[in-house]
C-alpha cells in the first residue's frame, strides 16, 4: 500500500505490518457502531418488551461498548477491535443471568458477529479464508476523517424515522402480546403462521398480477405519451401541466374522485357505461372492481412515467436524428434503435419506481373499494392494515410486514440487476 | 461530383441564420472556418438536405436538388458528438449504412473490415460503443460516414470533443483519406490553425455570412476585409488605427515610420493596420523594426509559447513569445513590429489595402 498518509495524525495501538491491512475505514465505523447502539437500544426499550430488566441490562452494556467502539473508531485505535469481539460473550453472559431471553440473547451475539464483520470490512472474513475484493476496503488515507461527523444529525433523522421503528416490528414478530408488560417469546412462530397463510396467499397473488397488469400498461404508455408530446415551445409547456396534474392530487382524493366516477346512480362514467348497455358495478363485480382501480392506477401514474421518459428524450442529441435521417432509418428504426437504448436508464427507473409503488398501493383502491368485493382488491397493504389494526394481531402482522419488506426488496434487486443489465449498452 | 449553393437563405422565424449565399465547392477538402455561432452548422445542414433553404437552390452537377429527402441523396455526416447507435456493436455501426443501402453480406463485410482497418479500429468490431473511448467512438462515427462511399461528406468539428493529442493524430489520418477521396468534402472547424493544417479550399463565415472563399493559404495570406484576418489568425490579428501622409506610416500619437515596400503604394488616408501575434516581437530582429512601448496586462502560457497582451494607447494587442516567460503585469515593455510583416485595411470599409508580401514569394 501507498503510504502517503501525511495528513492521519494517529497512529494505531495494536501496530502491524502497513501491507497486511487497508486503512481503518474510520467514519465507517463510527457510523456502523452508532448504528449498533441504536439498534440495541430498540432491541431492549422497545414498548411491550415484557419483563425487561435483562433487555435492559444487555441494551445499556450495549450502548456503553459501542460508545467507547465509535470513540475508538474516532480515535482509530485499533485494539477497540479485539475489545469489542471479547466482550460479546461477557454481555451475553450478564444478559442471561439477568433474566433474558435465551433466544435473544443468542440472537445479540449473532448480530454482534455480523457487525464485527462489517466493522472489520471483510478482514475477519479473511480469517476464513474468504477474500474479499479490494473494492470493499474503505480507503481513508489523506482525508480528514472527522469530516463524516456531520453526517450524524441526518443519521439520527434517518434512525428515528427508520431504523428504530424498523427493530420495533422486528421485536413485535417474535413474540406474541397481550397488552402492555404481557408478552411471550414465540420465535418464529408468526413467521410460519404468516407463510401458511391462503389469505396472504391470495393477496400476493392479486398484488403480482396487478404489479405486473399495471407496468405492462403504464410503460409503454408513457413512452407512447412522452414521443407524442411538443417538444418545445408554448404548447410543450402546457402539454407538460396537463399531463402531470394527475400527480399532484392527494392520493385519497384520487380513490375519491374515481370512486364518485365509477358509480352507476350519480357517476359519469358509471352512468355512461351502463346507459350503453354494459352492466358495469364495481361495487358488486370483481371484474369491474379490478378494471376501475387498473384504470385508476394508470391515470395517476401514467403521468410520471411520461414525464421521465420526456426527459429522457430531450437528453438525446439532435445529432441522433439527423445521423438516423441520413441513413435513411425508418421512425421505428429510429425508435428501436435510438430512442428506446437511450431511454433505457430512466425506464429502469420508471419500472422501479411504479414496481415499488404499485406493490405497496394502498390509500386509493382502500378509499374505492375498501379491498372488495369479497377480497377481490385485497392487495398486500389492504391485507396488513385488516390484519394490524382491524383485529390487533400485531405479531402476526409485524411477522408480514418484514415478509412484505423482504420480498419488496428482493423484487426491486432483481428488476435492478436484470435490467442494468440490459441497460449497459447504453451510452 | 459538385456542389453548389445558389443564392440561398435560411430564416427561423425573424432570425436569419444564414444570409444570401453563393458557394462552388468542388471535390477535394473544403473547410469551413468561422467563430461559433458563424452558421458552419446551418450551411452545412443545407448542403446535405436536412433543413430546406427558405429561398435558393442546391445544385448537385447542376441538377436542382432542393427539397430532396436526405435519405435519397449521397450524403454521409460526422459531428462533434460522437454518434453511435448505442445498442450495436462497432461492426454493426459500420454495417448499419450498407444494410440500409441492400448490399449482401460479404459485400458489407469487407467494406466494413477494410474501413474499420482505415481507422485502426478493426481490433474493436465486438464493442459496443458504451466499451469506447471518447477517440475510438468518433473513429468509429467516421467510419460510418467513409463506409457509405457519399459524394458529399460532412463534418461538423469532428475533432473538438477529443484531446489534444488525439486530434493530431487523428487530424494527420483523416487528411490522407480525404486525399484518396473523389468527394465533396466540407470540414467545418473554428481554429484557423486546424484550417491550414487541412489545406485545400476554405470558406470564412462570420454571422451567417460568406466572407471569402478560396485555396486556404492564399486567404490566409491576403485576407479580403479586416473581419476575415481576424478569424482567420489565432489570437485574433493585432488591429491599430493610423494614417499614411507623406510617404509616412503614422501609427496612434507617437508611432511613426517611414512607408516602404508594400506600404509605399497606398494613398494617403486612414487606415487600420493589422499584424499578427505571430509578428510581433519582445526582442530586435532587424534593423527596420519599429518599437511601440507597451504595458504589460496579462501573460498566458500555453505549450511551449507565451501569449503576452500588452496594452499601448488603448489598443491591446497581443505577442506570440516562443517559450515559456514570466511578466511583471504593468511594466512598459517596447514591442517590435517589422513594417514589412503589417496588413492594412481601408478605414472606413475595412477592405484589405496592402498584404505583405511572403517572404520568399
Amino acid at each position: 500500500m501507498n503510504a502517503t498518509s501525511a495528513q492521519t495524525a494517529t497512529t494505531p495501538v495494536l501496530s502491524e505490518p502497513a501491507a497486511a491491512r487497508p486503512a481503518l475505514p474510520v467514519p465507517i465505523l463510527a457510523l456502523v457502531a452508532v448504528a449498533a447502539l441504536i439498534t440495541a437500544a430498540a432491541l431492549g426499550l422497545a414498548p411491550f418488551t415484557g419483563r425487561s430488566v435483562g433487555g435492559a441490562a444487555m441494551a445499556l452494556v450495549f450502548a456503553a461498548v459501542h460508545g467507547a467502539i465509535a470513540w475508538g473508531a474516532y480515535r482509530a485505535v485499533n485494539g477497540l477491535r479485539l475489545i469489542y469481539l471479547a466482550s460479546a460473550p461477557l454481555v451475553a453472559v450478564l444478559g442471561l443471568l439477568t433474566g433474558l431471553e435465551p433466544r435473544l440473547a443468542l440472537a445479540g451475539l449473532v448480530l454482534w458477529g455480523v457487525y464485527f464483520v462489517v466493522l472489520n470490512q471483510g478482514q475477519a472474513l479473511r480469517w476464513f479464508g474468504i477474500t474479499v475484493s479490494a473494492v470493499s476496503v474503505v480507503d481513508t488515507r489523506p482525508l480528514d476523517n472527522r469530516a463524516w461527523l456531520l453526517v450524524l444529525p441526518v443519521f439520527a433523522v434517518v434512525s428515528i424515522s427508520a431504523i428504530i421503528p424498523l427493530m420495533t416490528v422486528v421485536n413485535y414478530s417474535v413474540q406474541d402480546i397481550f397488552g402492555p408488560g404481557q408478552a411471550y417469546f414465540v420465535g418464529a412462530e408468526w413467521f410460519r403462521e404468516m407463510l401458511h397463510d391462503d389469505r396472504l396467499h391470495g393477496a400476493m397473488v392479486r398484488q403480482i398480477l396487478f404489479s405486473l397488469t399495471v407496468l405492462a400498461i403504464q410503460i409503454p404508455l408513457g413512452v407512447a405519451v412522452a414521443l407524442a408530446m411538443p417538444a418545445r415551445g408554448w404548447r410543450a409547456s402546457v402539454a407538460l401541466v396537463l399531463v402531470a396534474l394527475p400527480l399532484l392530487i392527494p392520493w385519497n382524493v384520487v380513490g375519491t374522485i374515481w370512486q364518485i366516477f365509477g358509480r352507476p346512480d350519480i357517476g359519469l362514467g358509471g352512468w355512461a357505461l351502463n346507459n350503453i348497455g354494459l352492466d358495469y358495478n364495481y361495487t358488486g363485480d370483481p371484474i369491474d372492481a379490478w378494471i376501475t382501480v387498473v384504470v385508476m392506477d394508470v391515470w395517476h401514474w401514467t403521468p410520471l412515467v411520461v414525464l421521465l421518459a420526456y426527459a429522457g428524450l430531450r437528453a438525446i442529441p439532435d445529432a441522433f436524428y439527423q445521423a438516423a435521417a441520413i441513413d435513411g432509418a425508418s421512425r421505428w428504426a429510429t425508435f428501436r434503435y435510438i430512442e428506446l437504448p437511450k431511454l433505457a436508464g430512466v425506464l429502469m427507473i420508471a419500472v422501479l419506481l411504479r414496481f415499488m409503488d404499485s406493490f405497496m398501493i394502498y390509500t386509493e383502491p382502500f378509499v374505492l373499494t375498501g379491498g372488495g368485493p369479497g377480497n377481490a382488491t385485497t392487495f398486500l397493504s389492504i391485507h396488513l392494515a385488516k390484519l394490524a389494526i382491524g383485529q390487533f394481531d400485531l405479531g402476526p402482522a409485524a411477522a408480514f410486514s418484514l415478509i412484505y419488506f423482504l420480498v419488496i426488496l428482493l423484487f426491486s434487486f432483481v428488476f435492478y440487476t436484470v435490467l442494468t443489465r440490459v441497460g449497459r449498452g447504453d451510452a | 461530383m459538385r456542389l453548389a449553393l445558389d443564392d440561398v437563405t435560411r430564416r427561423i422565424g425573424d432570425e436569419v441564420h444564414i444570409h444570401p449565399t453563393d458557394l462552388a465547392l468542388e471535390p477535394g477538402l473544403n473547410v469551413l472556418l468561422g467563430p461559433t455561432t458563424a452558421g458552419k452548422t446551418s450551411l452545412m445542414r443545407l448542403m446535405a438536405g436536412l433543413d430546406r433553404p427558405t429561398t435558393g437552390r442546391v445544385l448537385e452537377d447542376g441538377v436542382d436538388v432542393t427539397g430532396r429527402a436526405v435519405r435519397t441523396r449521397s450524403v454521409a455526416m460526422v459531428y462533434q458528438q460522437f454518434i453511435n447507435y448505442p445498442s450495436f456493436t462497432v461492426y454493426e455501426n459500420i454495417a448499419s449504412p450498407l444494410r440500409l443501402a441492400g448490399f449482401d453480406a460479404d459485400t458489407i463485410d469487407a467494406k466494413v473490415r477494410g474501413t474499420a482497418g482505415t481507422l485502426r479500429i478493426d481490433g474493436l468490431l465486438d464493442r459496443l460503443p458504451a466499451q469506447l473511448s471518447g477517440g475510438q467512438q468518433q473513429r468509429c462515427a467516421i467510419a460510418r460516414a467513409l463506409v457509405k462511399q457519399a459524394d458529399l461528406l460532412l463534418l461538423d468539428e469532428p475533432l473538438v470533443n477529443l484531446d489534444y493529442k488525439l486530434r493530431e493524430e487523428l487530424r494527420a489520418e483523416l487528411r490522407a483519406i480525404f486525399a484518396a477521396r473523389d468527394a465533396v468534402v466540407v470540414y467545418a472547424t473554428t481554429e484557423p490553425l486546424e484550417a491550414l493544417i487541412m489545406g485545400g479550399n476554405v470558406v470564412v463565415l462570420d454571422e451567417g455570412r460568406v466572407l471569402q472563399s478560396g485555396p486556404t493559404v492564399e486567404v490566409y495570406r491576403r485576407p479580403a476585409s479586416m473581419r476575415v484576418a481576424q478569424v482567420f489568425s489565432d489570437p485574433p490579428m493585432n488591429l491599430l488605427s493610423g494614417r499614411i501622409d507623406d510617404g509616412r506610416v503614422r501609427l496612434g500619437r507617437d508611432v511613426g515610420f517611414d512607408a516602404t515596400g508594400h506600404l509605399a503604394e497606398l494613398a494617403a488616408g486612414d487606415y487600420t493596420f493589422g499584424v499578427r501575434a505571430a509578428h510581433l516581437s519582445l526582442a530586435r530582429n532587424n534593423g527596420h523594426e519599429v518599437a511601440v512601448p507597451a504595458a504589460v496586462e496579462l501573460a498566458e502560457i500555453s505549450g511551449s509559447e507565451t501569449f503576452v497582451h500588452a496594452e499601448h494607447d488603448d489598443t491591446r494587442l497581443v505577442v506570440q513569445e516562443e517559450g515559456v516567460h514570466l511578466h511583471d503585469m504593468g511594466r512598459t515593455i517596447e514591442l517590435f513590429l517589422d513594417p514589412a510583416r503589417l496588413f492594412a485595411f481601408a478605414a472606413d470599409t475595412g477592405g484589405l489595402a496592402a498584404a505583405p508580401t511572403p517572404p520568399g514569394g
